[in-house]
C-alpha cells in the first residue's frame, strides 16, 4: 500500500515532531498533514502513481527543502517568436535550470522522464550546475517537458542559448589543456633535474639538459599564454597587475636557462618555471568556478512574469492563484492580490475594478479581466530589474589585497635587481648581470599568487558545506569590511508573511552588532510591524525604514559605504545590487540571485553572521600567507645578492614556500572549519 | 647507463601520448562535469530510449 497511506493507518498519536514524508522538513502543527506543504504531497502522489518510490531510497534527505510548486504553463516554450532565444542544436534541445535539484535521486528521477513522457527523448542532469539538457522527440512540446518537471517538484528556467556559455566551455577545455601539459612537461623536467642535482655529470647529464629544454618549450610557449596576455592588457593601461612580474620571472627564468645551456653552464632553471606555471595555472583554473554564469535581464523578466503575447490596450484573464503577465488595470471582477513580491507589503490588497495592477505580482481569491497599459521592458517589475543591471555595473570597484601587493612586488622585483646589478659591478660586469638576473629569477611571485586563492578557495568550499554560495571572488575581503547591515524584513528577518521573528534572528543580531557593524531595517510593510520587529531585536528608530519601494532602498544602500544588504523578493533586487555586498536568502525569488553575490540555501539569520565571521578570519589568514611569503622572499633575494644563487637552491625555495602557505591556510584555520 | 639514450625517448614518447589522450579527451567535454556521473553510477539502469 502507499507509504502514506501506512503511516496513516497506525493508531498512534501525533509525536511532538513530525517530519514531511516527501521531504522531510519539520511539520508546523498547525497543518494536520504527513506533508509540510501541498507542493510535498502533490510530488509524492505522482511518485506513487508511477511506482517512482525508489526516489526515496536514493535520496539523502540532508539539503532538502519544502517543492516550490508552480502552476506556470510554460506555453511561450513553443511558441516561435518567443523561444527562439532558448533554443539550441538544431531546435531539438533546450537546457533547463531546475530548482531544488540535490542529490543522485533527482538525477534518477529527472532522466527518468522520457520513459513517461513521449515529448522528451533525452535528459541529461548537471548536479554541479543544476542544469537539465533536454533533447526534445519529433513532433515533443518544450512546454510540456517544462511542466513534467514542474509535476515532479522541480520548477524549472530555460536557459538562454546565447554564445557565451560555449564560449566559457571551450575556454575551460583549453585552459585544462593547458594545465595538463604543463603538469607533464613540470614532472617529467623534474625528474630529469634530480640526475643532476645528484652530481650527474658527462655527456649524459648534457642530454638531460637538452632534453629538459624541449619539453620546457610547450609549457612556455603554450601553457603560459594566459600570463603573457594579462601582463599584456594590465600593461597596455599603464597599470600593473600581479600577471606583469609573473611574466618578467616567466621570460627572464627562460631567457637566462636558454644561455646556460648553450654555452654548456648547469644553471638551468627549467624546473622551477615549469612547476611554477603548473602551480599557478591550477590554482587559477580551481579558483573560476566561482565566478558563476549569471542571467540576463530578459530571462530574470520571464521568471518574475509569465511570457504572454500581449498589446497594450487588450483585455486578458488573469485565474486565481495566477501571476500578472502586465501592468493594468482591473476592468471587470474582484479580488485580493498581493504585492509583496514587489513592495513587501505583507497584507493582501483588496482590487476591484479600476485598481491598477503589476506585472509579477499574484492575483490571490478570484479570477479578474484586466487591461494592459504596459508589456514586458516598459511594466515596472522591469524598470525596477534594469535598475539592478545598473548597480551591479556601477558597484564600487574595491583594490583588493592582491592588487596592492602586485603594485608593490612589480616595483620592489625592478629595484632589487638594480640594486643586484650595482653591488656585483664591484666583481665585473657579468657578476654584476648575474646577480641582477638572479633576483629576478628567485623573486617568488608563486607564493603571492597563492596565498590569497587557496585561502579563499577554502573559504568558500567550506561556506559551500554550510549552504552559503558566494559567487564573486572579491566577495570574501568585500564582506570583512561591512560597516552596515541592512536587513529586509518580510521572509528574511521573519518567517514567511505573517509568522513572526524566526528563532535565531535575536542570536545573530546580537552576534553581528558584537562584530562592530550597524544594524538597521528596511522594509516595504507598515511602520507598526516593522516597529514590532525592530522593538524584538533591539534596533533603534532611527535604523528603521519602512514604506520603502524598491528604489528608495536602493538609494539607502547606496548613501552608506561598506554596507551589507540581505533580503529576499523582487522589492530588494536594487539594494541587493548597489550594496557592496547581497545575500539573497533561502525561499527568495529567482531574481533576486542575479543582483545578489551571495546566496543562502538554508533558513534562518545565523549563517550571516557565520559568513561575517569566516570572511574575517580568511582575511587574517591571507595576510599571515603574506607574510610567509615575503620572508621567503627576503631569503631568497638575500641569497641571490650575496651571488650564492644556483638551480638547486631555487628548486627548493618555491616548493618550501608553496608548502608553507599551504599548511598555515589548511591547519591554521579553526574558525573556518567550525 | 648508455642504455638511457634510447629509455628517454621511449619513455616520453609513452608519457605524450597519454598527454595527447588527455587533451582530446578535454577537447570531447569529457571532464566538464566531474561530478554526476559519480552519482549515476550507483544508481540502477535507466534504459534510454532509442539507445541514445
Amino acid at each position: 500500500m502507499p507509504r502514506g497511506q501506512a503511516l496513516l493507518n497506525t493508531e498512534v498519536s501525533r509525536p511532538a515532531v513530525l517530519n514531511c514524508v516527501h521531504c522531510g522538513a519539520v511539520v508546523p502543527h498547525s497543518i494536520d498533514s504527513l506533508f509540510c506543504c501541498r507542493g510535498c504531497e502533490r510530488v509524492h502522489a505522482l511518485l506513487e502513481e508511477r511506482h517512482l518510490t525508489d526516489y526515496y531510497r536514493f535520496s539523502n534527505s540532508r539539503n532538502k527543502k519544502p517543492v516550490q510548486w508552480t502552476d506556470d504553463d510554460f506555453s511561450y516554450l513553443d511558441e516561435p517568436h518567443l523561444n527562439a532565444g532558448y533554443l539550441r542544436g538544431d531546435g531539438r534541445q533546450m537546457h533547463f535550470y531546475l530548482e531544488g535539484v540535490h542529490c543522485a535521486a533527482c538525477i534518477w528521477l529527472t532522466e527518468k522522464i522520457p520513459q513517461f513522457l513521449s515529448d522528451a527523448s533525452h535528459v541529461k542532469l548537471n548536479l554541479s550546475s543544476s542544469i537539465a539538457s533536454v533533447d526534445r522527440s519529433d513532433s515533443g512540446s518544450f512546454a510540456a517537458i517544462a511542466r513534467e518537471f514542474a509535476r515532479l517538484g522541480y520548477t524549472p528556467h530555460a536557459v538562454a542559448s546565447d554564445g557565451s556559455q560555449i564560449e566559457q566551455k571551450k575556454e575551460n577545455r583549453k585552459n585544462l589543456t593547458k594545465i595538463g601539459v604543463a603538469a607533464a612537461s613540470a614532472g617529467n623536467i623534474m625528474l630529469l633535474a634530480i640526475a643532476g642535482y645528484a652530481g650527474a655529470t658527462g655527456p649524459l647529464s648534457d642530454t638531460f639538459r637538452w632534453a629538459s629544454f624541449l619539453l620546457f618549450l610547450p609549457t612556455i610557449l603554450y601553457s603560459a599564454t594566459p600570463f603573457y596576455r594579462s601582463a599584456w592588457s594590465a600593461l597596455r593601461r599603464f597599470s600593473i597587475s600581479i600577471d606583469v612580474p609573473i611574466t618578467f620571472g616567466l621570460i627572464l627564468g627562460s631567457a637566462v636557462s636558454l644561455g646556460s645551456l648553450l654555452t654548456g653552464s648547469k644553471h638551468v632553471y627549467f624546473d622551477s618555471v615549469s612547476s611554477l606555471i603548473f602551480l599557478l595555472l591550477s590554482t587559477r583554473y580551481l579558483l573560476r568556478g566561482i565566478n558563476q554564469k549569471s542571467l540576463g535581464s530578459t530571462q530574470l523578466l520571464a521568471h518574475v512574469v509569465p511570457l504572454k503575447h500581449l498589446s497594450i490596450g487588450e483585455v486578458c484573464i488573469v485565474g486565481a492563484g495566477e501571476t500578472f503577465p502586465a501592468d493594468g488595470f482591473l476592468v471587470d471582477g474582484e479580488s485580493e492580490a498581493s504585492c509583496s513580491v514587489l513592495t513587501g507589503e505583507s497584507q493582501p490588497q483588496k482590487i476591484k475594478t479600476g485598481s491598477s495592477v503589476f506585472a509579477g505580482t499574484q492575483n490571490l481569491t478570484y479570477p479578474v479581466s484586466i487591461q494592459v497599459t504596459a508589456i514586458g521592458s516598459n511594466t515596472r517589475v522591469a524598470k525596477i530589474l534594469s535598475l539592478v543591471e545598473d548597480g551591479l555595473y556601477h558597484k564600487t570597484s574595491i583594490v583588493t589585497l592582491m592588487d596592492q601587493v602586485g603594485k608593490i612586488f612589480s616595483v620592489g622585483v625592478i629595484l632589487l635587481s638594480a640594486v643586484g646589478f650595482i653591488v656585483g659591478l664591484r666583481l665585473g660586469i657579468h657578476e654584476a648581470v648575474n646577480r641582477a638576473l638572479a633576483v629576478a629569477i628567485v623573486v617568488c611571485p608563486c607564493t603571492f599568487a597563492l596565498a590569497t586563492p587557496l585561502a579563499m578557495g577554502l573559504a568558500i568550499s567550506r561556506c559551500a558545506k554550510q549552504g552559503i554560495w558566494i559567487r564573486g571572488a572579491d566577495i570574501l575581503e568585500r564582506l570583512s569590511q561591512i560597516k552596515t547591515v541592512w536587513f529586509d524584513k518580510t521572509g528574511t528577518l521573519t518567517q514567511g508573511r505573517q509568522d513572526q521573528l524566526r528563532p535565531d534572528a535575536v542570536a545573530a543580531v546580537t552576534g553581528i552588532r558584537g562584530l562592530g557593524c550597524t544594524i538597521q531595517i528596511l522594509s516595504g510593510d507598515r511602520p507598526d510591524k516593522v516597529k514590532k520587529i525592530a522593538l524584538e531585536l533591539g534596533i533603534p528608530d532611527h535604523h528603521t525604514h519602512s514604506n520603502s519601494t524598491p528604489e528608495i532602498k536602493g538609494q539607502l544602500v547606496q548613501s552608506t559605504p561598506f554596507g551589507l544588504m540581505v533580503g529576499d523578493g523582487v522589492n530588494d533586487t536594487v539594494a541587493l545590487a548597489s550594496a557592496s555586498v547581497g545575500i539573497a536568502v533561502a525561499g527568495g525569488m529567482e531574481v533576486s540571485l542575479r543582483a545578489a553575490g551571495v546566496h543562502l540555501s538554508q533558513a534562518g539569520v545565523m549563517p550571516i553572521y557565520r559568513l561575517l565571521v569566516i570572511a574575517k578570519e580568511t582575511l587574517y589568514v591571507i595576510r599571515r600567507n603574506l607574510a610567509f611569503a615575503i620572508i621567503y622572499n627576503v631569503i631568497g633575494i638575500g641569497v641571490a645578492l650575496t651571488g650564492h644563487l644556483d638551480p638547486l637552491f631555487a628548486a627548493l625555495l618555491m616548493p618550501a614556500s608553496a608548502l608553507t602557505v599551504l599548511l598555515s591556510t589548511l591547519v591554521g584555520t579553526e574558525k573556518l572549519r567550525a | 647507463m648508455s642504455i638511457l639514450f634510447i629509455l628517454l625517448p621511449i619513455a616520453l614518447l609513452l608519457g605524450f601520448s597519454f598527454l595527447g589522450a588527455f587533451a582530446w579527451f578535454a577537447h570531447e567535454g569529457q571532464f566538464d562535469d566531474l561530478e554526476t556521473p559519480a552519482h549515476r553510477i550507483l544508481l540502477p539502469d535507466n534504459e534510454e530510449k532509442d539507445g541514445n
